[in-house]
């Protein structure tokens, strides 16, 4: 099986990519054979989940992929992978050498590439830099875009929405109006990406289309679970007691008024989800089916 | 030990250093000449150092500079570190890194063959060959001398060049301390025009050599060929001398060798001048020069036959040598120009010098010479009688027997010394024993009187010194305290400062009245104390004078304030209270105070009480009737007294007026409703259509209110219980009341409901006005246009949750979605443009296309204006926009934001007030509606009991109320 896998490498090798690129930039590649630079986010079974780069990738059985350890991150390895029918298998893996070296060799060939590529050369070394040192390393990345400024705030956006460096590049710079070019968000005094100011406002994007969080979980659920909401509302209650089938009128005599309301119409019913301040109420016609703590 | 020993003048140094050189010897060849002593160490056969017998830093200096190794900075270091290390200078500059051991060993090599080239001058001489002893000296070993590695037939060949030269040059330059002249007019030799250069009238040949960057050699060469051409000759005598003058005061060191070398060219003519020249030169160098000067200076006067002079020098001599022999010698020969009571000293000196040098031929000679100065002198017959007894001279008996006559009665200790010689001498000569004993006797006695007066002595001195001591304690103590007394009279300038050191000084003056501090602490104290006196008496005069200034200036101020009271005595008599209080409030309180008590308590101030509104009944604390508002009180201007002020339809107030009050005291009553509803849910939203009020609250109810009997007349469940309150939109006296979950109604001009419009898929979350019908927004993002029928006109789709809307004066229908964006329709429900993203979160939009943010900026065509942040929903009158802040309300007119400040902030949107009263309607968190003009003045308050939702204006020029609890009422403008 070794030798097999030698001789396809070495029938390959003609076909492969000389340099060591980054995980994002597969996609601008058509080699049979690439060597990456990438960090496993996950691993199931025989197949892992490279860092930016969004396939599957099949792990070669001879291949003993480095462990994570006791390290807070997973190391940053270096890869071969081939290109197989059924897509990419690793071939070899060992750990990368230090960061300021990945950081200086990728820092070295972002000059020399086009625009797409070198912005994901950026967001690899922007993902993958020690946090610490990320806003500074940002900064540092002003001159590749000095042309393309707005690009250079989406990667900020990307990896340090509301994050102090931020907000203050773009002040001092004035870019305001181009971050909101960006996508970047403005909001108490910091800059968000729109996925994260999405999650401040408790937004939730679905299939293009923006909803309030909350009543996009109460759609599903009414899509998932309408018939137990039911079966729950029609219990006995206790009265002076809220539980699941007391009605609205007593909810509201004992606890108020609820401080925010949301409600959906599924198959002819009404569901509603009452926020009080620790509990979440969800009413199906009129009767309570559950009740649950708030969540922080 | 030596293996090879014999004179140069037999076995030359090229004969030598071939020998050791063939050999291939080790070891060390010594050569000397006049105590000159060179040592050259061989290692098998090779020069390896040359230990010169003069100074040899001074050549490697030039070495090192002519090398342009080091520069003269790094040798002055390395000189101090010489000075306190002891280490060679080469050391010192390798340690401190100037040099590298190449450099040093190369300069090394250039001394060395230097030096050895010098030897082949040598004519005589002694030489001596140590074999295998390299270190010549022990201290060559401490200093860790450098090895180099010469080749001593390349010495040996360039050495007899040089010496052949040396022979003819020193022809012409015989002595390098010589000066050397360039020859007026002579040609300047093109060549070796650093040398040249160097010939300035003033340097000898031997500083030549020292600054030059050739070697010695060479240099002598090029000034030899110099005197040859004629471009250079030797200096006279007298310039030489003028030179070693010009010297002397700046540079002594270097105008000693001048008058050296012109006193060795002087020979038979040198005189005494010169010689003193040079010794008072030599003064400041070598003091042993400077002795050998004067020495040869008195000895060419004492042949020249002038002793007095002669003996001017010798005395010089004696003190620069005390004790030399020969000065001695010199002095006595010259006796006669002594004075007498120097001879003695003279005479003793020279006699102890000659006892210390067994000399006693000499003594005896002096001894006799001095017999007409000493004869009277047993000591002197003693001495005599002694040194001819060692002579074995028969003279000794009779000059030891004249010693004893002359001393046996004051001096009997010398009289029995010389008994005893005598008796040594010739025992038939001694005294008799009765004598003998007498003598020793009378010796006893006056040394046990010395030896009392001795005692004496000590005890006197040991008194005088205890007595001193404490003398100079009780000293050492008063001048501290004289120090402090002094510290403190400069410490300050106050009367108290000095009065202390005035003490201080006194206190040294009686502590230690007889020490010299205690003497200047009475000087200092009187001193001080008539200071104190004089400055006394100044200030007390300028206090005088300062108080019949003050005294004068307040008479005359009392006159001018009696004036003021007098004349708004008579102003107040006239009615005019307000001029009277305006005159009595010129007067400042220092002028009031200066009036008697009896006075000022008679002085009434005037104060007008006055109410809003006006027309108020005021009452004594009494409750004795005063008047009507407004009214005058007089009163005195630190009495206070309470009034009520009393009114119907208000809150009775009470207020404290004093004299020292403001001119005029306003009371601001506070007064009720005109009447009061209370609906029995909470109110949210209300709007007012035509002569109905339309409320909605988390009940879910719609209510219609008449104003006119302030009463509801209908009602309908249109939301949810518990929901947010359906929202209310007015327009041409309908109003929309969109529920938030269910089907949207009308509320028609005659107070009617009416279904409008569909029933919501989702919650509504806003709505306005477009035309003549109406725009809904819901959560998923759906805008629909409805007609006033409430047929639906058009759909929109946002994609994101709509959060406001509005519909602006040019008819495009502004749509604000959760995500930020504005998407612009027209009246069809097209899109106008492409969506905008907003910079924050929109809290309004004015009909003019202003936008208004959550943070207060305000936003049109791109431009931004900073503005304080809104707490309340905004009112639109005309062009003006008004909404509530923290601290007060806001009026946004165009681009103008104008600020205004409230004593609550507000709970809803002001209103303005009719053009009758002017200023605003605020309605505060406090409860309380106040109407404030533009400049803070309130001129109306009433009391509501809670927060007000929303304010209206009726119909009959009322101010409509909806207060949060449920309550509503209406307030008059204008109060009757």
């Amino acid at each position: 099986m070794i030798s097999n896998a030698l001789l396809t490498l070495s029938i390959l090798i003609g076909t492969s990519s000389n340099e060591t690129v980054t995980a994002d930039e597969v996609r601008y590649f058509d080699t049979n054979l690439i060597q990456i630079q990438a960090r496993i986010e996950d691993r199931i079974g025989n197949s892992i989940q490279l860092g930016g780069f969004s396939e599957r990738v099949a792990v070669s059985p001879e291949v003993k992929i480095p462990r994570r350890g006791t390290r807070e991150r997973a190391p940053l390895v270096n890869l071969s992978m081939l290109r197989q029918p059924s897509g990419w298998e690793i071939v070899d893996a060992k750990i990368s050498t230090s960061w300021d070296q990945t950081l200086s060799s990728h820092f070295e060939r972002l000059s020399s590439k086009p625009t797409a590529q070198r912005y994901s050369i950026c967001q690899f070394l922007l993902r993958e830099s020690p946090t610490g040192s990320r806003g500074q390393l940002w900064r540092t990345l002003t001159t590749q875009w000095i042309t393309d400024p707005i690009r250079w705030l989406q990667l900020g956006g990307d990896h340090l929405s509301s994050e102090e460096i931020l907000t203050r590049e773009i002040e001092r710079k004035n870019l305001q109006a181009l971050a909101m070019k960006a996508g970047l968000y403005f909001h108490q005094d910091r800059w968000f990406s729109r996925d994260q100011f999405f999650l401040v406002k408790k937004l939730a994007e679905i299939d293009g289309h923006v909803l309030d969080l909350d009543r996009a979980r109460l759609k599903k659920l009414g899509e998932n679970d309408l018939n137990r909401m039911l079966i729950q509302s029609k219990k006995n209650n206790v009265p002076g007691e809220i539980q699941a089938g007391t009605s609205r009128k007593t909810l509201l005599s004992l606890w108020g008024d609820p401080s925010q309301v949301t409600w959906v119409r599924w198959q002819n019913h009404m569901i509603e989800q009452w926020d009080y301040v620790t509990q979440v109420v969800r009413i199906i016609d009129g009767r309570i089916c559950t009740i649950t703590p708030k969540a922080e | 030990m030596s293996s090879l020993k014999g004179h140069l003048e037999h076995f030359g140094l090229q004969e030598l250093l071939q020998t050791l050189s063939h050999g291939a010897r080790t070891g060390t060849l010594q050569i000397e000449r006049d105590h000159e002593k060179v040592a050259i160490v061989f290692e098998t056969g090779h020069i390896t150092f040359v230990r010169p017998g003069t100074a040899s830093q001074i050549r490697l200096r030039s070495i090192l500079l002519r090398c342009d190794m080091v520069s003269e900075q790094d040798l002055l270091q390395a000189r101090d570190d010489q000075k306190q290390t002891g280490m060679l200078l080469g050391r010192a500059l390798l340690e401190r890194g100037v040099v590298d051991d190449q450099q040093l060993a190369q300069a090394l090599r250039l001394k060395a063959e230097e030096e050895l080239f010098d030897l082949f001058l040598w004519e005589h001489g002694t030489f001596e060959f140590f074999p295998d002893q390299i270190d010549s000296t022990a201290e060559d070993q401490v200093n860790k001398i450098t090895r180099i590695q010469v080749d001593p037939m390349s010495v040996i060949i360039e050495g007899l060049r040089q010496a052949d030269e040396w022979k003819i040059i020193r022809d012409r330059i015989s002595d390098l301390r010589w000066i050397l002249i360039p020859v007026p007019d002579a040609p300047i030799p093109a060549e070796s025009h650093s040398i040249w250069k160097m010939i300035d009238g003033q340097r000898s040949i031997e500083d030549i050599l020292k600054s030059s960057t050739v070697t010695r050699f060479d240099t002598c060469s090029i000034l030899y060929r110099f005197i040859e051409e004629g471009s250079l000759r030797e200096a006279t005598a007298g310039e030489m001398l003028q030179v070693a003058r010009g010297f002397v005061s700046k540079s002594p060191a270097t105008a000693l060798p001048l008058y050296q070398a012109l006193i060795d060219r002087a020979g038979e003519s040198l005189g005494h001048e010169l010689l003193d020249e040079a010794a008072d030169c030599a003064a400041a160098i070598d003091p042993d020069v400077q002795s050998q000067m004067i020495r040869r200076s008195a000895e060419i006067l004492k042949n020249r036959g002038d002793e007095f002079e002669s003996w001017n020098r010798l005395q010089r001599l004696l003190v620069l040598c005390p004790g030399n022999m020969e000065d001695l010698k010199s002095s006595w020969i010259l006796r006669k120009q002594i004075p007498a009571r120097r001879i003695d000293s003279i005479l003793d000196e020279l006699v102890k010098s000659l006892r210390r040098a067994g000399d006693h031929r000499q003594l005896l000679t002096v001894l006799r010479e001095a017999e007409t100065v000493r004869a009277g002198d047993a000591n002197y017959w003693l001495l005599r009688g002694e040194v001819l007894h060692r002579c074995k001279d028969p003279e000794a008996g009779s000059c030891l027997s004249r010693a004893i006559q002359l001393s046996k009665n004051n001096q009997p200790e010398i009289a029995l010394r010389a008994e005893k010689i005598l008796r040594n001498l010739d025992p038939e000569l001694a005294l008799d024993e009765n004598l003998v004993e007498k003598l020793r006797k009378r010796r006893d006695i006056l040394d046990s009187s010395r030896k009392l007066k001795k005692k004496a002595a000590m005890a006197s001195l040991v008194l005088a010194s205890i007595f001193l001591i404490l003398h100079l304690s009780s000293e050492w103590r008063a001048q501290g305290l004289l120090a402090a007394a002094k510290k403190i009279e400069t410490s300050g300038l106050e009367l108290s400062s000095l009065l202390s050191a005035v003490e201080a000084y006194e206190r040294v003056a009686t502590e230690h009245p007889w020490t010299f501090a205690g003497s200047s602490g009475t000087t200092e104290g009187i001193r001080l104390r008539r200071q104190i006196d004089n400055r006394r008496e100044s200030e007390q005069f300028a206090l005088e004078t300062n108080l019949n200034k003050q005294r004068s200036e307040r008479i005359q101020k009392l006159v001018e304030v009696r004036s003021v009271i007098s004349k708004a005595k008579s102003q107040r008599k006239a009615g005019d209270a307000t001029t009277a209080r305006a005159t009595l409030d010129s007067l400042s309180d220092e002028d009031l105070k200066m009036l008697p008590e009896i006075e000022l308590n008679s002085l009434l101030f005037p104060v007008v009480i006055t109410s809003k509104p006006a027309g108020a009944r005021i009452y004594r604390s009494d409750r004795s009737f005063l008047g009507k508002s407004p009214v005058v009180v007089d009163l005195r201007h630190d009495e206070v007294r309470q009034y009520t002020v009393e009114r119907s339809g208000c809150r009775t107030s009470k207020v404290s007026v004093s004299g020292s009050s403001n001119a005029v005291v306003n009371v601001s009553l506070v007064r009720g409703p005109l009447r009061t509803y209370s609906l029995p849910n909470p109110v949210n939203h209300s709007a007012l259509t035509g002569k109905f009020l339309v409320t909605t609250g988390r009940d879910g109810t719609v209510r219609i209110i008449d104003t006119a009997e302030l009463h509801p007349i209908r009602q309908q469940q249109v939301g949810v219980e518990g929901h947010p309150a359906p929202l209310l939109v007015e327009k041409s006296n309908r109003v929309l009341v969109v529920p938030f979950a269910g089907r949207p109604v009308i509320v028609e001009e005659n107070g009617s409901i009416q279904t409008f419009g569909p029933t919501a898929t989702a919650p509504w979350s806003t709505a306005c006005h477009l035309q003549r019908g109406w725009v809904l927004g819901d959560v998923e993002g759906n805008v629909i246009h409805l007609n006033s029928n409430g047929s639906l006109v058009w759909e929109y789709q946002c994609k994101s949750p709509i959060t406001l809307m509005a519909s602006l004066k040019n008819k495009e229908l502004w749509v604000i979605d959760k995500s930020r964006y504005l998407h612009r329709l027209d009246s069809d429900g097209n899109q106008v443009g492409p969506k905008t993203m907003l910079a924050g979160d929109a809290a309004q939009i004015f009909p003019d296309g202003r936008i208004l943010f959550q943070n207060g900026f305000t936003w049109k065509s791109n431009q931004s204006t900073p503005g304080p942040k809104p707490v309340t929903g905004s009112r639109n009158e005309g062009n003006r926009n008004f909404y509530g802040t923290e601290r007060g309300w806001v009026v946004l007119e165009s681009n103008r934001i104008k600020k205004y400040t409230t004593s609550s902030p507000p709970s809803c949107a002001p209103l303005q007030a009719s053009e009758k009263t002017g200023g605003i309607w605020v309605a505060g968190i406090d409860g309380i509606l106040r109407l404030q003009q533009a400049n803070g003045e309130i001129d109306s308050e009433v009391e509501l009991g809670s927060p007000a939702v929303n304010l209206h204006r009726s119909s009959n020029g009322q101010i409509l109320v909806t207060l949060s609890d449920g309550r509503l009422c209406d307030v008059e403008e204008l109060q009757r």
